[in-house]
């Protein structure tokens, strides 16, 4: 019966403080986006210097800049370019994770809350990168096509 | 606690590398999804006269809105997380593939509320037919599997003896 009721509890919390965690986060996912786009932008700068101008934050969104130009909707060598071509990238259908993290952790009764909460967030952050770093490599190989194998000296396995 | 992660985790990867496999995609996947679409549209028509079905599309007569529901969009991807939780968890294969069969047809429940609502939705307004398809339901899906499986451990707990299970 109290484990029943503690489901109850449970759900009830949860459902209680995903409200105000979804609030906060619309308003703050860019800010708490950062440290993640930071960390992919020194890898993918540092692993496709010919590739990749850079990652930044872009309001709630990430601009993925390569380092090819954009003309007449084709993507050409930057040199001859009007612009620089560059994709956007939604970094919340990671993000999101995090209010949904927070409203499990406080809704579940413990001793503390704190440490434990700061440990989740430390375990849940290198996943993100992960994911970004991952999110920003299909966004190359869709956007730039042959031109992303070609330039890591593989055989496009994409149709030309 | 370790070898639960660890069971967790190669379930996992064994069970996502199996879903992207071509033919599982095309002579799995793909039926599975056009029949949630079906299903769909079926409960759907007898209130709605506005709206039509075809192939794994549901579309508005008179607006033109349309969703198509694609790979992704089936609840597969929630139902393998409670089968590595699941597999992983110490239990008799009785319990886990009744958990598992219970624990689909919950997830499956919920994913049609996903789609009629979505669709909806959609014809509504579409910020927040985003907002809701990318944020919102991931985590009640999510919050299903949970669910589901903290009322299996409950089960364990008081039919198998969970200090028993986890010990064996």
């Amino acid at each position: 019966m109290v484990e029943k009721h503690q489901l109850r509890q449970f759900l009830l919390f949860v459902f209680t403080l995903l409200i105000p965690c979804f609030a906060l986060w619309t308003v703050a996912s860019g800010p708490l986006a950062m440290p993640a786009i930071g960390f992919v932008n020194t890898v993918l700068t540092h692993w496709y210097p010919d590739l990749v101008h850079a990652l930044y934050v872009d309001g709630n969104h990430a601009l993925l800049m390569t380092e090819f130009g954009e003309q007449n909707g084709q993507i050409v060598p930057l040199a001859g370019a009007e612009y620089r071509f560059g994709v956007q990238v939604n970094p919340r259908i990671l993000t999101y994770s995090l209010p949904f993290y927070t409203a499990l952790h406080f809704a579940t009764q413990k001793k503390e809350y704190l440490n434990s909460y700061v440990l989740g967030l430390l375990a849940l952050y290198p996943l993100l990168t992960f994911g970004l770093l991952c999110l920003c490599l299909k966004e190359l190989m869709v956007s730039l096509g042959t031109r992303f194998w070609t330039s890591q000296g593989f055989t496009s396995p994409m149709p030309t | 606690m370790a070898r639960f992660i660890v069971i967790f985790l190669l379930v996992l990867v064994v069970l996502f590398t199996v879903e992207m496999l071509v033919p599982v995609q095309q002579h799995v996947i793909v039926p599975f999804t056009s029949m949630l679409a079906h299903l769909s549209a079926a409960m759907i028509l007898p209130f709605d006269s506005s709206v039509v079905a075809y192939g794994k599309v549901l579309q508005f007569k008179d607006t033109g809105f349309a969703v198509s529901i694609e790979a992704g969009c089936n609840g597969v991807e929630a139902t393998i997380v409670l089968i590595a939780a699941v597999v992983a968890f110490p239990a008799s294969w009785r319990a886990r593939l009744t958990a598992i069969c219970l624990g689909f047809l919950a997830i499956q429940v919920m994913n049609l509320a996903r789609i009629i609502s979505l669709f909806y939705l959609g014809n509504w307004n579409m910020e927040f037919f985003t907002w809701i398809h990318l944020y919102l339901w991931p985590v009640l899906i999510m919050l299903d599997v949970l669910i589901v499986f903290i009322v299996y451990l409950r089960y364990l707990s008081r039919h198998e003896g969970l200090a028993e299970a986890v010990g064996g």
